[in-house]
């Protein structure tokens, strides 16, 4: 009895191959582009690259194309590796020890693990939001400009602060704080401020922002500003978001990488992800089956 | 259904309940003991400081802190033992606290290899070494070869004994800090060194200046180490090359003499010393308060 109770609820998905309702309304209610095959140029190329912690092996010959101003989506369950894949476009990776990586990892291009990269300009150009906001302990006006400072990118002080309103403005923060700058970045509530971290990476101008789950921790109203959020910023950046929530991926990305056990299933447009996906494992998984 | 068939079980949720009876008791119990040490140790601090204060407030007055020792019967003060310890423990801070901050930072940052495991080791070591005996060291090492007791030789002990009481306080406060913020400086582009000046130390500043000034108050606190090495003297002394009054000194003096009037002027200079101690660690406090 408790074993037919557990699939009935699933009785709608299990033969038509689709995702969940939430879903399938999350995908009809957006726009996508006429020809979503059609690829833009490549802003990160990643061939054959294997990742350890020592000696467990966390990624397994992965090799995927990221196309420039596009929002890219990496599902997959706990685990899989699709935070470590995202750490290794930054080389974020390179703090823990023990940690390797074989294999190129090219942005625009150039290898970013050839020897002689310089990793404090990679981590400029490639910004990342983590899981958790993680303001600095500095007013909210420093922790935008701390950045901008240290990359020496203000010519002045009027300078310094038009950067930072215009981090914050396309941050969809600026209106909110705007009389508080100089108050600490800790008074802002969950949702503000990881839009402060947002805004924060945004103000070094990079080109590619990374998020691991940025919206995992919040309420779902500001999870909703996070979402049009990216939205917006994919018009300027090339923006990879690590998500647990797949109606998140099918509300924001173009495209959708499945992960599992450290392998690369399929990457393919974030309609065909969820409507129908190469591989039968892609299918168990957005379909609920496992995960 | 398994679940709905244990809570209507009548024996097992008198079970339950006589368990949920004990917990409360075994946790009111707990609270209370608890409670019971904890004032304990602060009425002990209270009773100190009372003790001190009823004994040495009948000697104080404005003459006492400003005079030098005199000889029994005309009176006499410990304003050049104040001016000393000031001296003595400013010069010791000097040294001690940017070498063990610095040593610090280096332990909780690079201090994961073999290095790091015995320059841990031999701080704690250092931390539990009797004073006295840094006292003998620095007397062979400095006063030895100086030719006389000075102030400088004082503070140098009081410095060694501060090194390793900071090294490990900032260490531990810096592996406090969250690797997230860490990460989330280095992400914008900042070298390493940045990260540790710019986000870590003054996110760790009010907990290493508590171990500073817990330092501090070790090093107000020594006699040992400077009856070798800064010895005493009777006169205002502003020259860290001579020898020099100090206030812990000064009370060992009015203590062990054999007249009545010296032990109390030792409660009133005890009842300064701890004053002082207090109002220095008040305004360290302040100045490192969490603004952000």
């Amino acid at each position: 009895m408790a074993v037919t109770s557990f699939f009935s609820g699933f009785d709608m998905n299990v033969n038509t191959g689709q995702a969940t309702a939430p879903i399938m309304d999350a995908l009809a209610n957006r726009e996508f582009r006429k020809d979503p095959s059609q690829a833009k140029e490549n802003k990160i190329v990643v061939r054959n690259l294997n990742f350890f912690y020592g000696k467990s092996q966390a990624l397994h010959d992965i090799s995927l194309d990221i196309p420039e101003r596009e929002v890219m989506a990496f599902i997959g369950p706990s685990g899989c590796g699709k935070s470590t894949f995202l750490r290794t476009l930054n080389r974020m990776n390179d703090t823990i020890a023990g940690a390797r990586a074989e294999g190129e990892v090219n942005i625009d291009g150039s290898d970013i693990y050839a020897p002689g990269t310089d990793v404090v300009d990679l981590r400029r150009r490639v910004g990342m939001v983590f899981q958790k906001s993680n303001p600095f302990p500095k007013s909210i006006f420093e922790n935008v400009a701390y950045g901008v400072r240290i990359n020496r990118m203000a010519r002045n002080n009027s300078d310094l602060a038009e950067r930072v309103e215009k981090a914050l403005s396309d941050a969809a923060l600026w209106d909110e704080v705007k009389d508080r700058l100089k108050t600490s970045a800790f008074g802002l509530s969950g949702g503000q401020q990881q839009r402060l971290c947002i805004a924060r990476a945004l103000a070094v101008e990079p080109e590619v922002v990374l998020m691991d789950e940025p919206a995992s921790a919040l309420d779902p109203i500001a999870t909703q500003k996070i979402e049009e959020l990216i939205v917006e910023l994919k018009k300027n950046y090339t923006i990879v978001i690590v998500t647990h929530n797949m109606q998140q991926a099918a509300r924001v990305s173009d495209r959708t990488s499945f992960f599992l056990l450290g392998k690369l299933i399929e990457t393919n447009p974030t309609k065909k992800i969820f409507t129908h996906p190469d591989e039968k494992i892609t299918e168990d998984y957005v379909t609920g089956r496992f995960g | 259904m398994q679940h709905s068939g244990v809570l209507k079980n009548q024996p097992a949720r008198e079970k339950a309940s006589l368990r949920l009876d004990r917990r409360r008791l075994v946790s009111g119990a707990m609270a209370g003991m608890t409670t019971a040490c904890t004032i304990f140790v602060v009425a002990l601090l209270v009773i100190i400081i009372g003790y001190i204060a009823a004994r040495g407030l009948s000697s104080l007055s404005f003459q006492f802190l400003i005079d030098t020792p005199k000889p029994v019967g005309e009176g006499g003060g410990i304003g050049n033992a104040i001016l000393g310890s000031f001296l003595i423990t400013t010069l010791a801070s000097v040294m001690g606290m940017p070498i063990g901050i610095a040593a610090g930072v280096y332990l909780a940052e690079y201090g994961d290899g073999w290095f790091g495991r015995i320059v841990r080791f031999v701080a704690d070591t250092m931390a539990g070494v009797p004073s006295i005996i840094v006292g003998i060291f620095v007397f062979t090492a400095v006063v030895l070869p100086m030719g006389r007791q000075s102030g400088l030789a004082g503070s140098i002990a009081l410095a060694i004994i501060m090194l390793p009481i900071v090294a490990r306080t900032t260490e531990e406060m810096i592996r406090l800090v969250p690797t997230s913020m860490r990460e989330g400086a280095l992400a914008l582009g900042a070298p390493n060194w940045r990260v540790a000046w710019d986000i870590v130390l003054p996110a760790a500043k009010a907990g290493i200046a508590t171990g500073a000034m817990l330092a501090v108050a070790r090093i107000s606190g020594e006699t040992a180490p400077l009856l070798f090495t800064a010895l005493n003297s009777r006169f205002y002394n502003f020259y860290l090359d001579q020898p020099m009054a100090s206030l812990t000194v000064q009370i060992f003096n009015y203590a062990t003499g054999p007249f009545e009037v010296e032990w109390q002027m030792a409660w009133a200079a005890t009842l300064i010393l701890v004053s002082l101690i207090l109002v220095i660690n008040v305004i360290v406090r302040f100045l490192t308060r969490r603004r952000f």
